[in-house]
């Protein structure tokens, strides 16, 4: 368990980001990278996403992005096709299902009960 | 009526967080558990049988192993590996490697694989959703994956296995 | 054998404090208000006696100690042997006992309060004590010995060897165990089932006490974090972040409600919600970082016992609380109806947003966990979730900040109000032409928030000058402690948003392999990199970048980030260089060396706009807190 602690807090430690062989030279499809990146999550990380992880698989998953970018792919073919490896847990905006839906449906329901409490007309 | 519902709430948070506890949160299951196996393209090590995916139409059980040379919890679970050889079909994948470490390693320990490949770029193991290694998957005799165990397969993991094998 | 001395006194606290319960329910002393007093005042000395102990084993690094043994190094300098203390799970919830029995004995030396509603109040919150020590010494015992003692102690984090471990957590354990008194007091109200204006006074400093510590202790983890982990952000939506978040909403909520309820006796209900919930959360926040149920970089080590004890402490306090609650809210139920456009109306709208936001925070935390529990499913809910419902949010709170102050209690009319500010009006029209014009080339979310900052920031100077009369010279009248502190506390958020925004979205990054004496530019800074120089210190060897920075061609300062490698368990570290200045910091880390050519190494440059205002904004807000605490304090003389 300690050993693992300090595997995890050594591999938090290390966070850096892009390295300089991996960023695109096209300044607009690099940006575009980052965005994705940040809405992937690193898998062995601690709460990371990959641009910032300096994981093995982050590492890979990052340049496979920009490969896929600079073969023409968009934003959510790429998105799409690493979720179709890695599962749910790839992704740090939840896909809108119905077992994720109560993650946008419930707070809305709490304001309704919040404003109903407030504002309610009394005897 | 209300502290009925007070009681609901608070039995149910109760519940779903002590039930949280038992769960390993790091563990991240597979994507690809029921579907068929992807395609994948590896290089040849030494005078090994390169794997590539034709291998995996054959009509019977099969396992697929990520290793290297490197990691650790691999050595570990090599003579499990070596022990599911002689009555199953291994085929091994390693990860950031290179040949010479590889060929090595197989004549100093063993070498449980029917065939193997290199995968340098990490494009097969992301393929087929490897996050770490070692990784083992379990496929059977139409192509579909049945199992995947994530870490170093103990002896007392082989009961599980050999019950999904059957 | 000083060691034994430590749970002796543990031990003690845990006998003593079981009074606080057993005392009421057998009715022992018939001056009881005494003996409560007497029981705080005696369980703050044995934990105080018990830490400092800890603390001392810690300094002659006593090995023998499993907490010491694991947590920390001889070769350590003295100061993180004491921050050590409370750099681990057991030694640091020992300082949150410590710090429950701090607050116990405070409220033991207020004056000026009913005696049986003190007696009340204190025998919860020594009840309180008595379940943190019962969990620490069944299953976070500090003092627990390893045989046979270890020669040397593993190296504590070096992560954690910096100056913000010296205060950040003890801030923030004293913001979230502060609300300990809060919720005890509102139990006490609860209790004696009286809705009588004093005992909701009472309140009110305990609250800012509380709020002030929070938004301290969360100020300086952000600012360590943006400091230490050489990443330059701020704030990650991490779960354990994500926990003290919670409770500063509910906080700030509620120190808004606690006004309503001591001027107008409505509203009393909620106030006594909020104030259990908060200290619900915070408890909330201390299971969700110790049991190993969420991943998270903070995460102490995973114990599932520790666990389940927490867990169910939790549930109990909760369950009792609550039905405690639901079963004397009749008491506290006002028949005054709450008009939309008013104060009243206005503060409602703030806490209704804020705890909305605290709830959505708390779901997206653990909806992953809930979520694989029922629907045998494995999610993530990460910063693009909580970014994207923090915004909308921030709507409905900027405009309550610009205009609550404005609005008339009870009842007002929403023409009389836009006629009565229409100066005001007029000034935020001509600021946003202001923001808009400064920013139109950049993204339309910075625009937006700019605006709001500038919008809050504007409203309250507008409420100050109020204040300011022309005759006979330009001067500003004595403006009332309560605006002050309103006003500054306000412009701590605006300023907060400033920053936020400059740092995430207006950021300008610059990574590459730099060669030596090749100069990249950041905005309008030019650095120059001349190489890297091998230091060697006392529990670390490091590399270290050298950079000189020129603006306008003019040197400014030479920039020293470094590369760390500690000697203890060989962990590796990059400790970032940062010039700040208002407009933005330049924010620069050092990679790896190039393997490919011997003269370049991988350098990131950021230049991050407006970041110093998010610590100033923080300050203003602190600031605020101190000016109620101390207003407080004068009228209790």
């Amino acid at each position: 368990m300690k050993t693992i602690l300090i595997i995890i807090l050594l591999l938090y430690s290390q966070v850096q980001s892009v390295e300089p062989d991996e960023i695109l030279a096209n300044q607009e499809l690099e940006n575009v990278a980052r965005i994705i990146g940040k809405e992937l999550r690193c898998l062995v990380c601690q709460n990371e996403d990959i641009e910032n992880s300096n994981a093995d698989i982050a590492r890979d998953l990052r340049i496979l992005v920009r490969k896929m970018l600079s073969e023409g792919k968009t934003k959510d073919e790429i998105i799409s096709y690493i979720h179709s490896r890695y599962g749910d847990f790839v992704l740090f905006n939840p896909p809108v299902r119905f077992d994720t839906s109560f993650l946008w449906i419930l707070p809305v329901f709490f304001l309704m009960l919040l404003c109903y409490t407030f504002f309610r007309k009394k005897q | 009526m209300k502290y009925l519902f007070l009681l609901i709430i608070m039995s149910s948070i109760g519940f779903m967080f002590y039930k949280g506890l038992k769960i390993d949160p790091s563990v991240v299951p597979s994507n690809l558990i029921d579907k068929q196996t992807p395609n994948f393209q590896l290089k040849k090590v030494g005078k090994y049988p390169l794997f590539d995916p034709n291998d995996l139409t054959k009509q019977e059980i099969k396992i697929v192993n990520f290793f290297a040379t490197w990691c650790g919890p691999c050595k570990v679970e090599h003579p499990q590996l070596m022990e599911l050889s002689n009555s199953f079909r291994i085929y091994g994948i390693a990860k950031k490697d290179n040949s010479k470490d590889i060929i090595k390693w197989l004549r100093s320990y063993g070498n449980p694989f029917d065939k193997l490949g290199l995968d340098n770029d990490g494009i097969s193991s992301i393929e087929w959703g490897v996050y770490g290694l070692p990784e083992t998957f379990i496929i059977n005799k139409d192509n579909k994956i049945l199992y995947k165990h994530i870490g170093p397969i103990m002896k007392n993991d082989l009961e599980k296995i050999y019950s999904i094998l059957k | 054998m000083i060691a034994e001395l430590g749970i002796f006194f543990l031990i003690l606290t845990l006998i003593i404090s079981s009074l606080g319960f057993i005392g009421p329910i057998f009715k022992f002393n018939e001056n009881s208000e005494v003996t409560q007093i007497k029981i705080s005042r005696l369980i703050f000395f044995c934990t105080s006696a018990s830490f400092i102990i800890l603390t001392y084993c810690f300094i002659i690094s006593d090995f023998s100690l499993t907490v010491i043994e694991k947590n920390s190094n001889s070769q350590l300098p003295t100061i993180y042997k004491i921050t050590g203390v409370w750099g681990n799970h057991e030694g640091s919830i020992l300082l949150w006992l410590l710090v429950m029995t701090f607050f116990g004995f405070l409220f033991s030396c207020q004056k000026k309060i009913d005696t049986k509603f003190k007696e009340k109040t204190l025998s919860v919150q020594n009840t309180l004590i008595f379940l943190i020590s019962l969990f620490i010494l069944f299953t976070s015992n500090p003092f627990d010995r390893t045989f046979p003692p270890a020669i040397d102690g593993a190296d504590l984090n070096p992560l954690l060897q910096d100056p913000g471990l010296i205060i950040h957590p003890p801030f923030l354990y004293l913001g979230y165990v502060g609300s300990s008194i809060v919720f005890s007091v509102s139990i006490a109200i609860l209790i004696l089932n009286n809705n009588t204006k004093e005992y909701f006074e009472i309140l009110k400093p305990w609250i800012f006490l509380s709020w002030t510590f929070l938004s301290c202790g969360i100020g300086l983890g952000s600012w360590w974090a943006y400091y230490e982990l050489g990443w330059g952000g701020f704030w990650f939506w991490d779960p354990v972040e994500n926990a003290s978040l919670l409770p500063w909403l509910t906080s700030s909520a509620l120190l808004h409600t606690i006004i309503i309820s001591t001027k107008k006796k409505s509203l009393q209900n909620w106030t006594l919600f909020l104030s259990i919930i908060t200290f619900l959360l915070s408890l909330l926040g201390t299971f969700l970082v110790r049991s190993g149920v969420l991943v998270s970089v903070h995460a102490f080590a995973n114990d599932p016992t520790r666990g389940v004890f927490i867990l169910l402490l939790l549930i109990a306090i909760s369950a009792i609380s609550l039905f405690l609650f639901l079963k004397r809210s009749k008491t506290f139920s006002s028949k005054l109806q709450i008009n939309l456009v008013s104060r009243e109306g206005a503060i409602s709208l703030n806490n209704i947003f804020m705890f909305t936001l605290s709830f959505t925070i708390l779901l997206g935390t653990v909806y992953p966990l809930f979520s694989n529990v029922i629907f045998n499913n494995k999610i993530s809910v990460g910063a693009p979730f909580f970014n994207s419902i923090l915004s909308p949010l921030m709507i409905p709170i900027t405009l309550g900040m610009m205009f609550g102050p404005f609005l008339k209690w009870e009842k007002d009319d929403v023409s009389n109000l836009l006629s009565r500010i229409r100066i005001l009006l007029l000034i935020l029209f001509l600021v946003s032409l202001t923001i808009w014009y400064l920013n139109y080339k950049g993204p339309i979310l910075s625009v937006i928030f700019f605006a709001f900052s500038a919008w809050i920031i504007t409203s309250s100077l507008f409420e100050l000058s109020k204040f300011l009369s022309f005759k006979p010279r330009l001067i500003l009248r004595k403006v009332p402690l309560k605006t002050f502190s309103q006003v500054s506390a306000h412009i701590g958020i605006a300023l907060i948003i400033l920053g936020a925004t400059g740092t995430s979205i207006l950021r300008i990054e610059q990574i590459q392999f730099q060669e030596i004496n090749e100069v990249i530019t950041a905005k309008n800074f030019k650095v120059k990199f001349l190489g890297v120089k091998m230091v060697e210190k006392k529990n670390y060897k490091s590399q270290m970048g050298v950079f000189e920075i020129y603006k306008n061609n003019k040197y400014i300062k030479t920039l020293t980030p470094e590369k760390r490698m500690y000697n203890a368990n060989k962990q590796v570290t990059t400790e970032a260089a940062i010039h700040s200045t208002v407009f933005g910091d330049l924010y620069i880390a050092i990679g790896d060396g190039n393997t490919l050519s011997n003269n370049s190494w991988t350098t990131r440059i950021w230049f991050n706009s407006f970041t110093i205002w998010i610590w100033i904004g923080v300050l203003f807000l602190v600031l605020g807190g101190i000016l109620s605490i101390f207003r407080f304090i004068k009228a209790n003389k």
